[in-house]
């Protein structure tokens, strides 16, 4: 697989927020349903073989799982086999959908990989921090730099402020296609 | 009621940058450009359906849902069900 440039790793935050409840909204909801336009414009324009956007195979699992007419289990809803094409999902050992999603952003950061951690998720940051702690072996005390040091966070509001400063081009296509009807 | 079509992949791709099978369904469609979900079931050769997409393609993906009985609601409870297991 080629990664672009920044490779983004979604939390299951960014799907809830898409399709959560409008009785119960979120105040980063416009911004998630902006940067999922964004995802279907950018991949539109690359290969086969490019990735933009992963998250854990769990995160889509939770979805597929719990749908509706899956039937035989050959079956794939036409919804969740057009998500795969545009985040492509990467498999863990690890169940718990927030934990998943961190394992992927340390393995791939670890590797090189430019990465930017997408969640929706308050205090997601010291969340993982916990989780470090939680598991890290040696004595390094974990504090929220270091996190940042191995790959960013951000928030769909964030990005899409960041998105529209640095991807004018893919942004401009976006309300261009939004606005098409 | 028509029976429930099976397909093996399903993507979003622009018209233009079809190439082969795909691009002879597009021409007889009519299609030159713009963005489509392009879906493709294989039997003994692939089949290729072209769906243009006008508007938000987040509602085109949402009415692939809708095709399953899959609501936004649905989704969402799906993916809080999944942090409860």
């Amino acid at each position: 697989m080629i990664c672009m440039a920044s490779l983004f790793i979604l939390c299951h935050t960014i799907f809830h927020d898409v399709w959560r409840n409008y009785e119960r909204p979120s105040e980063h909801q416009s911004s998630a349903r902006f940067f999922v336009r964004y995802l279907i414009e950018k991949r539109t324009s690359m290969t086969d073989d490019d990735v933009i956007a992963v998250t854990s195979e769990e995160v889509i699992n939770s979805m597929s799982g719990f749908l509706p007419n899956q039937g035989s289990g050959q079956y794939q809803a036409q919804l969740v086999l057009a998500l795969k094409n545009i985040v492509f999902p990467l498999p863990t050992k690890i169940q718990n959908l927030n934990e998943s999603v961190v394992i992927i952003a340390d393995v791939l950061a670890s590797r090189g990989t430019d990465v930017i951690l997408v969640s929706n998720m308050p205090n997601k940051v010291n969340k993982i921090v916990d989780f470090y702690q939680k598991y890290e072996k040696t004595s390094k005390k974990w504090q929220p730099k270091h996190i940042d040091e191995i790959f960013k966070i951000m928030n769909t509001t964030e990005l899409e402020a960041h998105l529209r400063k640095t991807d004018k081009e893919t942004c401009n296509n976006v309300d261009l296609q939004f606005e098409s009807v | 009621m028509a029976e429930k079509k099976f397909f093996d992949d399903v993507r979003f791709v622009r018209i233009e940058k079809l190439k082969g099978r795909a691009k002879e369904e597009a021409n007889r469609m009519g299609l030159k450009e713009g963005l489509a979900i392009l879906k493709m079931s294989i039997n003994s050769l692939p089949e290729y359906e072209i769906e243009v997409v006008k508007g938000d393609p987040l509602q085109a993906l949402e009415r692939l849902g809708l095709a399953d009985g899959i609501t936004p609601e649905r989704l969402s409870q799906a993916i809080e069900k999944g942090l409860k297991d």
